[in-house]
């Protein structure tokens, strides 16, 4: 009988803990990945513990200063995005897990766009706790095209943001990024 | 010297190099003397003796060289799981570097679209829940 109470008191206590460990990421839908069948190009990236660790000690002897700056708090990575050949390939039933999980509590939208022209969906939400990013989604939904990028874990955005221009990626100039992440919603 | 003399020396030169059977037991005997006096035995002798010493030494080698092998292969493994994950990050940024600067780029340009109602967006100033609630159209 003490036993069992011992183990029920230690379950209570691991599942707050577990979910704080959590913090920032999103639970990917389990059947989201076969959405890389019908797509003609994908980017599936998992990345937590000691890859992560691997991966970021590789990007520092590589001299990549700046990734590897904004890679040092990160504590997972998780990535899915998939271009179809054909405009909706995916259902709404397979982004609704991560739909649900951004509107829950913790998240903040930072920018949401919804542009009906072109049937495009984008949302960018932040995970914070005590005013520190935990987290970050990217959630690009277009009709060719489905982008989940989860980066969680302390994030600069002052130093994602300068990322613009790397990796190939166009940098647009004036844009209102800022140094820090935006103050809280109003509730 | 004379003939006489010619023919008994030569008599007595073939009693002392006639052939001579060993007695019974002296390879034996002499062996045990060496032993016991430890003598140096001969070259297959000494093979013999060695190589109990020379096959664990060349354990060892052989050890050490297939030891020191698959540390390489692990390290060499560890460095290319490093560099794939390394570049799987690179990716992973890129990406969300590309898609902010777009989504900041889109959301720039509501200003000059959006008295046409064909953008709606919603930064972080404010609002219900249901408002900053995300919405997708079903692409179903």
């Amino acid at each position: 009988m003490r036993y069992r109470c011992l183990v029920l008191s230690l379950c209570l206590l691991a599942a707050p803990l577990s979910a704080l460990a959590q913090a920032g990421r999103v639970q990917l839908p389990p059947d989201l990945d076969r959405l890389a069948k019908r797509a003609i190009d994908s980017v599936v990236v998992s990345l937590d513990g000691n890859m992560l660790r691997m991966g970021k000690q590789f990007m520092q002897s590589d001299g990549d200063a700046q990734a590897s700056a904004v890679a040092e708090g990160l504590q997972g990575v998780y990535v899915r995005s998939f271009k179809f050949a054909h405009d909706h390939e995916y259902s709404a039933s397979d982004v609704s897990l991560i739909v649900q999980q951004l509107s829950g509590a913790g998240w903040v939208p930072m920018i949401s766009v919804h542009k009906t022209s072109t049937d495009e969906n984008v949302e960018i939400c932040v995970h914070r706790d005590n005013h520190r990013v935990q987290g970050m989604v990217i959630f690009v939904a277009k009709p060719r095209e489905l982008t989940l990028v989860n980066l969680v874990g302390n994030i600069d955005l002052t130093k994602l943001g300068e990322l613009r221009g790397q990796f190939g990626v166009p940098s647009v100039p004036d844009l209102p990024l800022g140094g820090s992440a935006p103050a809280p919603a109003a509730h | 010297m004379n003939e006489r003399d010619t023919s008994e020396l030569e008599t007595r030169l073939r009693q002392a190099l006639r052939p001579v059977e060993p007695p019974p037991g002296l390879e034996s005997r002499v062996a045990a003397a060496i032993a016991r006096a430890g003598g140096t035995a001969g070259p297959a002798a000494q093979m013999r003796a060695r190589w109990p010493v020379t096959g664990l030494a060349a354990s060892v080698a052989a050890g050490m060289v297939v030891a020191g092998g698959l540390a390489w292969s692990v390290h060499r493994a560890d460095v290319d799981r490093a560099q794939r994950a390394g570049e799987q990050i690179r990716t992973a940024l890129s990406l969300a570097s590309a898609q902010l600067t777009s989504a900041l780029a889109l959301a720039s340009s509501l200003s000059a679209s959006d008295a046409d109602g064909d953008l709606s967006t919603k930064t972080d100033s404010g609002g219900s829940r249901a408002d900053r609630r995300p919405q997708f159209d079903s692409h179903d």
